[in-house]
């Protein structure tokens, strides 16, 4: 496995690999994903760092913990994972696209035409 | 000659203090160097080339006779290799030797001292190297051979396994396997030291860091605490490279290690932190505020 | 919790030495038959030439049978004690030198000090390895020379007479008035093999040939010593006269201090032992 360049924490990548699969429909709700030794060896990593990234992924709701049977992707979990990222993007990206736009001296209308826009050729895959 | 009984406990915590050594007269590898390592945990043991790493770990193995201090496992003075410390510690040393009978002999004539080894253990090592069947170990090249034997090393169970530069000499499939089998073999009351100057080789593992530089150590932290007081981060901001602690270009930009204003955890770049150990060791203690362990 | 013996358990020793000769079982009957081969080829040899002795005389002046048949069935007889004399020590010697040669490399020592069980354990392990299995090799070389081979001999040729071996014992003078040559030879063997052992502790690479020099250096300054002593004090203080003289020269007072050096010397061979480290400073 190859981690990305974007220098985030490993454990914040491993949530995003495992968000990005729940998206995709790779682990429907209600079922188990692999215990932190296992999904650790399979990616060469620290265990304690799974680890973290599993307390990050249960604190945030999209999986958790049966005590002596292991973790479990949590039924609402598409909608966690989509609010996490939502915050995510709200928080980071945006505001320094948005930091951006006001040095460059773009307005909110001008904004807002060109999403409009975007989205009427685009439709999200 | 004392006939000694001891009572096993498990205060499992490595305690290094105030060790003094040296191979000759004049020169003295470690002045007066202190280091506890709590259970459990991966710790990467880093420095440059003679700062004393191999001499640390046999140090610690006991297998040295220090000028002045101790080294303490689970509170006893490990220069005095009695057997219940020794069967709870394993050395897989960068030079090694390995008997001219076959794997399976090996085993038997050599596992009986190791109260916790475990053939289960054993056989997944081996699978996780790709090493099949019964094997004569004289037959096999220096990387198998090490392939053997840090399986063998793992499958034993000591509570303290010292690695001394384990990924020389493998594969890089090796080195994949390798990664798995600490990955899997980890406990929480398992320590296991890495001597090691290829980082890339395994800075996913590592959970604590300890950087040794001119007879003492420079850091020990634990990779959360570097993740608290460190950020890292490749740009092309003039700015942000001009108040870097340390900068190195890269091929996307500039590597850059700042402090960690925004709290957000990034991805330690170990070559600048190591880097930054060498050449500011006091302003690196000073972001980690030292406890009385360290110098 | 559990308690165990830190410095000798049953159990543990048991696997040591089962590690131990486990891992080198080859080489170590490698040495104990080379050892063997070259007595047996020398014994041959001696054989070979008396053989032909012995024809000769017989064959050829059946008359003299007497004289010559026992002048030259002597002359076989000293040949293979002095052989085996040779031997023996020989192989004591080296065997012993043998004692802490896994500890010449870096990584015959790590691998011998990280093993889990005590010094004890492993001094008594390499005692008997190579002391005892020293011994019992000579005793292999004695068996083959006084039984085996005159036997031999006495089967396959008419000359049996002649190669029938004395026990060595018989065959060697007293040297003074109660003592053996034998028991002093036995006395000096044990001596030779605990001085190399505790040569090999303390030198475990090229043990005998350091051990040797050592010895040769040590023997040499006695023998200044002595002489000095001899020069200086034998005449000022007339010890060459009655009791003093004789008790100064007796073989028991050199016997017993060569006794008490050889325990001696195997104690400081595993005090060496214990404080041996991966890199040695000194």
């Amino acid at each position: 496995m190859l981690f990305q360049e974007n220098n985030k924490a490993i454990y914040l990548q491993l949530a995003d690999a495992i968000c990005d699969g729940i998206l995709a429909g790779d682990f429907p709700p209600g079922n188990r994903i692999q215990s932190v030794r296992e999904y650790a060896a399979s990616v060469e990593v620290n265990a304690n760092t799974v680890m973290r990234s599993y307390d990050y992924l249960a604190g945030n709701g999209i999986i958790f913990n049966k005590r002596g049977i292991g973790y479990f992707i949590s039924p609402d979990a598409v909608e966690k994972v989509r609010s996490l990222r939502r915050s995510e993007l709200l928080e980071g990206e945006l505001k320094i696209l948005f930091y951006r736009l006001k040095l460059l001296g773009i307005t909110p209308a001008e904004l807002s035409n060109l999403y409009a826009g975007f989205c009427a050729t685009n439709q999200p895959s | 000659m004392r006939c000694t009984i001891t009572l096993i406990h498990h205060n499992t915590t490595l305690s290094i203090s105030n060790l003094t050594f040296g191979y000759k007269r004049r020169h003295n590898v470690l002045a007066d160097f202190s280091l506890d390592l709590p259970a459990g945990g991966v710790y990467g043991l880093l420095g440059p080339n003679g700062a004393g790493k191999s001499t640390l770990l046999y140090l610690i193995a006991g297998l040295l006779t220090p000028t002045k201090g101790t080294v303490t496992y689970n509170g006893v003075n490990t220069r005095l290799r009695m057997p219940s410390t020794l069967n709870d510690i394993f050395l897989v040393s960068e030079e090694f030797s390995l008997p001219s009978v076959t794997l399976k002999e090996y085993v038997n004539l050599n596992a009986p001292f190791y109260p916790r080894f475990s053939a289960d253990d054993l056989q997944k090592n081996l699978d996780m190297f790709g090493l099949t069947g019964d094997i004569r170990l004289n037959a096999l090249s220096m990387g198998q051979k090490k392939k053997v034997f840090m399986s063998f090393a793992l499958a034993c169970n000591t509570s303290l396994l010292l690695m001394d530069e384990p990924t020389n000499g493998l594969d890089i499939p090796g080195k994949s396997a390798f990664r798995r089998c600490i990955s899997s073999g980890m406990t929480d009351d398992r320590t296991i030291v890495i001597s090691t100057h290829q980082v890339r080789d395994i800075d996913r593992l590592l959970d604590h860091i300890v950087i040794m530089n001119m007879q003492h150590p420079v850091l020990n932290s634990s990779v959360s605490d570097i993740q608290d007081k460190l950020a890292f981060a490749v740009t092309n901001d003039k700015e942000v490279i001009a108040n870097a602690l340390i900068s190195q270009r890269d091929i996307n930009g500039c590597a850059v290690m700042l402090p960690n204003l925004t709290g957000i955890p990034t991805d330690i770049n170990l070559e600048l932190l190591f880097n930054f150990a060498l050449e500011k060791p006091g302003e690196l203690l000073k972001l980690f505020n030292t406890t009385t362990e360290n110098r | 919790m559990t308690t165990i013996n830190q410095t000798f358990s049953p159990g543990r020793f048991a696997s040591y030495m089962q590690k131990s000769w486990g891992e080198n079982r080859r080489r170590l009957l490698l040495y104990a038959a080379i050892a063997i081969a070259a007595l047996v080829s020398i014994d041959i040899i001696a054989v070979i030439f008396s053989f032909f002795d012995a024809r000769n005389i017989i064959e050829n002046n059946p008359d003299t049978l007497g004289r010559d048949f026992i002048y030259y069935s002597a002359r076989y007889r000293s040949t293979i004690n002095n052989w085996f004399i040779f031997l023996s020590a020989t192989t004591l010697i080296i065997a012993s030198s043998m004692m802490f040669s896994r500890c010449a490399s870096k990584e015959g020592k790590l691998r011998d000090l990280m093993c889990p069980a005590s010094p004890l354990e492993k001094y008594l392990t390499s005692f008997l390895t190579y002391i005892i299995g020293g011994w019992l090799i000579v005793g292999v070389m004695y068996l083959f020379s006084y039984h085996i081979l005159p036997a031999a001999m006495d089967a396959l040729t008419p000359y049996g007479a002649f190669y029938r071996m004395k026990p060595l014992i018989e065959s060697t003078k007293k040297c003074d008035g109660n003592t053996q040559w034998i028991t002093v030879i036995f006395i000096a063997y044990l001596f030779l093999q605990s001085f190399f052992a505790l040569g090999s502790a303390v030198w475990p690479k090229a043990s005998y040939f350091k051990t040797f020099g050592a010895g040769f250096l040590i023997f040499g300054a006695m023998l200044l010593i002595t002489i000095f002593l001899v020069a200086h004090f034998i005449e000022k203080y007339q010890l060459y006269h009655g009791d003093c003289a004789q008790w100064l020269v007796s073989a028991p007072l050199h016997l017993s201090i060569a006794g008490v050096m050889t325990v001696v010397n195997y104690a400081l061979a595993y005090m060496r032992y214990r404080e041996m480290d991966v890199i040695n400073k000194w």
